[in-house]
């Protein structure tokens, strides 16, 4: 036998002469692909005839009227389609939120903050210092037991309460106006991002329309941007 | 035999094309069709059901005329088809338990078909596998083992395929069962999945 795969058949069938089923079953042990192929005869028999049935299969697949898939697979369709919705949806309610609050820290602007570099003692220094360092209230706190008159106070309290996005407390520290058109131009600025933070846009809008023709270029591009 | 049956007969054991040829003349036999699927519906199935099981009764036919060269039948090829058909969905709702299985005996006596058509029939997951195989066979390896699968003589296969002679049909079905099994022993957890 020069190949012995060819004699397959005849092997499984029994039809191989004693001499060559000997040599077949010689070749066998030190052969594993042919020990394997003849293991698994049945098995590729089958994988042969189930080519036909995919060639079926394709075919009446083809004409359209295919089963439709289980109703599983339309509910996980579904269920995917409202999760997607709902998290669509979560993001825009989300980002909408947080839009605010992104606006209110590209809006805001520092002042030009009364701090003192050298090691001298001053309480509004001080309390600057702390109040950027995140502790606001101690910082309030030591600006009310300063002796600055109480426009001053309120106007670095507000300032401080700007800074850390406490809308409501900056405008209730807020003086309403000042003499100083620098001040007014800052207080009436505090006041147009802080009205904006609380969404408050139609009191925006009535601030920013009712401002004096001379404010500060700075601050009118940033109202430029509210509108 | 009518001469109809006796050409369907030819035509799906002479070649892959014209085999095909058949399977879609019957995919497309609407009263065949509306049959099996009036049936399944009367019987506790849906629309989809019925197209199940309208499709694995012509696999079943298909496989039988390839497979079984002294396949004779006794009424139309449509009534056997339905008959199949018939068999097909009992089986299935005895499986799932919505058949009395007295019930079941009776009906399928009166189909007049009596094999456990489900055993030649793959399930899915066996069917994606035998994709798998089918994208690395050549075709002419598919048809010559399709062939020799379904019991055809070496002499038989060189005619259908145009082998010169018997000989070059066995020396190519030879090469082709050696590149499945070397395919195969290098993805055994094929040969695993299919054995279940």
């Amino acid at each position: 036998m020069v190949d012995f795969f060819e004699h397959i058949d005849e092997y499984i069938k029994d039809q191989l002469s004693p001499e060559d089923k000997q040599a077949f079953e010689a070749e066998m042990t030190v052969n594993p692909t042919l020990r394997s192929a003849v293991d698994n005869y049945d098995l590729l028999k089958e994988i042969s005839m189930g080519f036909l049935e995919t060639e079926v299969r394709e075919i009446l697949n083809q004409t359209n009227d295919a089963p439709k898939k289980p109703n599983n697979y339309r509910w996980i369709w579904v269920t995917t389609i409202i999760v997607l919705l709902i998290a669509f949806a979560y993001y825009l309610i989300s980002s909408n939120g947080k839009k605010e609050s992104v606006q209110y820290a590209d809006l805001y602007i520092d002042p030009a903050w009364p701090i003192d570099r050298s090691e001298s003692t001053d309480t509004l220094s001080d309390a600057i210092k702390i109040a950027l360092n995140g502790n606001t209230s101690s910082a309030v706190m030591m600006i009310k037991k300063t002796s600055l008159p109480n426009d001053e106070k309120n106007i670095w309290i507000a300032e401080i309460f700007a800074k850390s996005g406490q809308a409501d407390s900056t405008l209730l520290y807020l003086p309403p106006t000042s003499d100083d058109n620098m001040k007014r131009d800052r207080i009436n600025y505090l006041k147009v991002i802080s009205l904006y933070s609380l969404g408050k846009k139609e009191d925006v809008k009535k601030l920013i329309d009712a401002l004096p023709e001379n404010t500060d270029g700075r601050y009118k591009n940033i109202y430029l941007r509210i509108n | 035999m009518d001469s109809d049956f006796q050409k369907i007969v030819k035509k799906i054991r002479a070649s892959a094309s014209e085999r095909q040829e058949i399977i879609r003349l019957l995919a497309n036999d609407v009263k065949l069709k509306s049959d099996i699927q009036g049936y399944v519906l009367k019987n506790n199935g849906s629309m989809d059901d019925g197209v199940m099981v309208f499709h694995d009764s012509i696999i079943a036919f298909i496989k039988r005329v390839f497979t079984d060269q002294h396949f004779i039948l006794s009424t139309s090829f449509q009534q056997y088809i339905f008959g199949i058909a018939k068999n097909i969905w009992l089986t299935n709702l005895k499986k799932n338990n919505k058949l009395p299985v007295t019930q079941l005996i009776e009906d399928s006596n009166e189909s007049g078909y009596d094999e456990d058509i489900n055993q030649g029939l793959f399930a899915k997951d066996k069917i994606i596998i035998l994709h798998r195989i089918l994208k690395i066979m050549k075709p002419k390896c598919k048809d010559i083992l399709l062939y020799w699968a379904g019991g055809y003589s070496m002499q038989e296969i060189a005619i259908h395929l145009g082998y010169p002679s018997e000989g070059a049909a066995r020396k190519k079905k030879c090469e082709c069962y050696k590149s499945l099994i070397e395919w195969l022993e290098q993805h055994p957890q094929y040969i695993k999945e299919l054995k279940n």
